[in-house]
């Protein structure tokens, strides 16, 4: 193994507004390792003084490329998100760790089907695989249930409206408001909304669940109680409410 | 449910993954970590996390005991064993190593 520095510099390549509160951010970091869908980095950031905040983001990106795209949501009160999601500007830099993580990762050698699970931001990791699962021509059905407020909170829409097709169901559940003519009621995900736009238990599925921690604990037990294996079901957290 | 002064977000061991490359050099987060008190054994990334800028407390998900802790302060860092009776891994797990690299998935051990 060789040895590989902790920390790299990130260089902000773009970054473009996501949903309501986000931000989608590009950062170009010289001898990126690669990665696979899934996984995360650190963010390091240093203020003037020396003090340092680091913070975990997932990575939207997968691959051997240099450049990584990093999904963010501004978390009110934050230290780092607000600075991502107002500030950044191309050029900025920045260092991340990484890449982290073997358990939340889904790679084109698995062929069960996938339940993919999202909540609010959570969508990052989760669009990082229903990516590479279109770009290898993966034939390992995949769906995706994803939940928003609204459709303005959505990340990622226009790219899943175009990911979706013959191997990848797109699922939307509205917690606050729905779209002009959407037929489910807004509301959380609850038992039913698992029971109708999940992949059956009986297929035995590979579930991911991304998102705010109430979410991802709601959305998991829900699947147990309909059936699924806990040792089937990934989960990842990302802290608030 | 444990309370700590500042901001001590409850997420899921993976969001230590950073710290823990740090300390051991390689990507711990698919490790098994068996709890001393309720014998629950899983992945770290499965473990219950409070990461912040000093440090990392990792928790039994099973019965909520502190599995270690590790701290950083000006006079140096410290990595206290609490119940942690086991920490096992395989040289790649799925494919997935450190900052070195990605390692063939089909790597087994």
């Amino acid at each position: 193994m060789t040895t590989a520095p902790l920390w790299r510099v990130a260089s902000v390549v773009s970054a473009r507004a996501a949903g309501s509160h986000g931000r989608v951010i590009e950062l170009q970091v010289d001898g990126w390792p690669g990665n696979l869908a899934g996984q995360h980095v650190d963010v390091r950031l240093t203020a003037e003084d020396g003090y340092q905040a680091v913070r975990s983001y997932s990575l939207a990106s997968s691959g051997p490329g240099e450049v990584l795209e990093l999904g963010v949501d501004e978390v009110d009160d934050g230290e780092v998100s607000p600075y991502l999601v107002e500030d950044v500007r191309p050029g900025d830099q920045m260092e991340i760790r990484g890449p982290i993580g073997g358990y939340f990762v889904w790679t084109p050698e698995q062929t069960e089907p996938v339940q993919l699970i999202a909540g609010g931001s959570g969508i990052v990791p989760l669009i990082a695989m229903a990516k590479v699962h279109a770009a290898t021509g993966s034939a390992a059905p995949m769906r995706m249930l994803y939940s928003v407020r609204s459709a303005a909170d959505a990340f990622y829409a226009d790219e899943l409206v175009r990911l979706s097709g013959p191997h990848l169901t797109i699922d939307w559940a509205y917690t606050r408001s729905i779209p002009v003519g959407f037929a489910r009621p807004a509301g959380r995900v609850d038992a039913a909304t698992i029971a109708s736009a999940t992949v059956p238990p009986a297929r035995d599925p590979s579930v991911y669940v991304c998102g705010p921690t109430g979410f991802v604990e709601a959305v998991a037990d829900f699947l147990v109680a309909e059936g699924h294996s806990p040792d089937r079901i990934r989960t990842e957290r990302f802290g608030g409410t | 449910m444990h309370a700590h002064p500042g901001h001590h977000e409850r997420v899921d061991g993976n969001a230590a993954g950073g710290y823990l490359l740090d300390i051991f050099g390689r990507d711990m987060t698919t490790a098994r970590a068996t709890c001393a008190h309720c014998e629950r054994s899983s992945e770290v990334a499965d473990a219950v996390a409070e990461v912040d800028a000093a440090g990392v407390i990792l928790l039994c998900r099973g019965c909520g005991r502190t599995l270690l802790t590790y701290v950083r302060g000006a006079d140096g860092e410290a990595l206290v064993i609490g119940g942690l009776r086991e920490l096992r891994w395989t040289k790649a797990v799925r494919g997935v190593v450190g900052p070195a690299g990605i390692e063939p998935t089909t790597s087994t051990v």
